[in-house]
């Protein structure tokens, strides 16, 4: 569990004075800073998370907090709000492993809910639960991963939900293609064996397997009018956060059709990251990984495409 | 569970062939995926157009089945892709082999209605696009008349464009 103190930088002060109070919602105390200069002269050591606004303002200054932040890292968590396209923040991540948090600025000024369950997530170490990122009372659906023949069904009846909402063509091709991807994911990449070595990552995806009881994955979805959400819970915790670093960061860089690997696990992950606003990894490491992702509604697709992404890794240490 | 097949009906990947005045027509539907078979491609002879229209949706392993049709389809046959839709508009845009040698001759574009919200989609020929001074899709809205814009990025949307 972390302690409450978390710095906020962000020049814009409509930015801070929510920050302020979704910091404080998440049960911590606020800094709030509006000079970047000033966020690198002040002792981030006294913080336990430090959320940076990636704006012009502090550009000059992003260098010297990462390093000083990713050195008191694990003690003190970097949280970026980026301005930037997803493919400079990947390379963030990909370049620091102390950074696995990125918060995308879209037309608010900062999105309070997503910043306020990141703090919660981090300060109380429970990550798991697509619950935390819907309101009260929303209905969630349960389906079982248990057999790649019945995948297509998985994915009808997540679309379902999503047709019954009246949602364009183009939203539902958005959905299935998440739930496809997961679900391929769930089945053909996540199960290992008693020795942890992958099960069924060989196989051509066009081989039946069904998953052994143990093996069997979740898949949750839920619809909150504003948001598709949809976890992927699989029981093996194999995955890491470099794993999708890489895959992401490598995709961002060249075409699909240059990946390797027989079954494209990094391309399916990479086309699920490109359908989603926001992108979440809850791993316990040899234990469960959930996959969290949300696809904002009310947008039009230019619009969505426009927008930077969020994506976030929450690792539990391992247990002895 | 039973295992009720792979596919929902809208969703069945489908191959309907018919030929008019010596051309071969292949009318391709439904979601191209890892069970879609596309083993068809490599023994097409001749002049074949292709329908794509009623494709809905590609997944990561349908690309590399796709990507491995067309770099099988014999290089004396002559390919024309008609009603290119949305989705493979896409992997067009960032996969520079998708059609390989073939031609794409119309495409299908997303628009939206700036008054009524309605989204549509509408049929484009390369040539057109290509013959204008500056791309830029134009419609009217069949619900209400008024102007109607393309629902992407332009520049993203029409990258493929450059390469013809």
């Amino acid at each position: 569990m972390l302690g409450r103190k978390v710095l906020y930088y962000d020049s814009d002060e409509a930015a801070c004075l929510m920050a302020q109070r979704a910091i404080v919602a998440a049960g911590c105390e606020a800094t709030v800073v509006h000079d970047a200069a000033a966020v690198a002269d002040l002792d981030l050591a006294a913080h336990d998370i430090v959320v940076l606004t990636t704006d012009e303002a502090a550009a000059s200054h992003h260098e010297t907090i990462f390093d000083r932040a990713g050195a008191l890292f694990p003690r003190t968590r970097l949280v970026l709000h980026a301005c930037q396209q997803d493919h400079q923040c990947v390379e963030w991540m990909a370049q620091r492993s102390a950074l696995s948090h990125v918060i995308a600025k879209r037309d608010e000024p900062l999105d309070a809910m997503e910043l306020t369950v990141t703090i919660a997530k981090l300060r109380r170490g429970d990550h798991f639960g697509l619950d935390k990122y819907l309101p009260w009372g929303v209905d969630t659906h349960r389906i079982g991963v248990r057999d790649s023949r019945d995948k297509a069904q998985y994915v009808r009846e997540a679309s379902a939900l999503v047709n019954r909402l009246g949602c364009s063509e183009r939203v539902v091709e958005l959905v299935e293609t998440v739930v496809d991807e997961l679900s391929t994911n769930a089945i053909f990449n996540a199960p290992q064996d008693a020795s942890g070595r992958p099960r069924y990552a060989h196989l051509s995806r066009r081989e039946a397997v069904a998953l052994e009881e143990r093996e069997v994955a979740e898949l949750i979805y839920a619809i909150d009018g504003s948001y598709f959400a949809v976890a992927q819970r699989d029981p093996f915790g194999a995955l890491t956060r470099e794993t999708v670093v890489t895959y992401l960061d490598r995709c961002l860089d060249q075409a699909p059709d240059q990946q390797p690997g027989a079954g494209g696990a990094g391309m399916g992950l990479f086309r699920a990251y490109r359908a989603l606003s926001k992108l979440i990894f809850n791993i316990r490491p040899g234990v469960m990984t959930e996959v969290i992702g949300l696809i904002d509604l009310r947008q039009p697709i230019k619009h969505f495409k426009m927008q930077p992404k969020s994506l976030h890794f929450f690792v539990e240490e391992a247990q002895p | 569970m039973n295992h009720a097949g792979p596919f929902g009906d809208r969703d069945v990947f489908s191959v309907e062939r018919h030929e008019a005045e010596g051309v071969k027509h292949l009318r391709l539907a439904g979601v191209i995926d890892e069970f879609s078979d596309l083993s068809f491609l490599s023994h097409l002879q001749g002049d074949v157009v292709v329908h794509l229209g009623e494709v809905r949706r590609i997944n990561s392993f349908g690309v590399r089945l796709w990507i491995d049709g067309v770099r099988a389809i014999p290089a004396e046959c002559n390919v024309v892709y008609v009603d290119v839709p949305v989705p493979l508009v896409e992997q067009m845009n960032m996969i520079r082999e998708f059609f390989g040698r073939g031609r794409v001759e119309t495409f299908l574009a997303p628009m939206a209605c700036n008054s009524c919200g309605r989204t549509e989609t509408v049929r484009y020929r390369v040539d057109d696009c290509l013959r204008a001074d500056s791309v830029s899709l134009e419609s009217r809205c069949s619900a209400c008349d008024a102007e109607m814009e393309l629902d992407d990025i332009e520049e993203q949307f029409l990258a493929f464009l450059k390469d013809f």
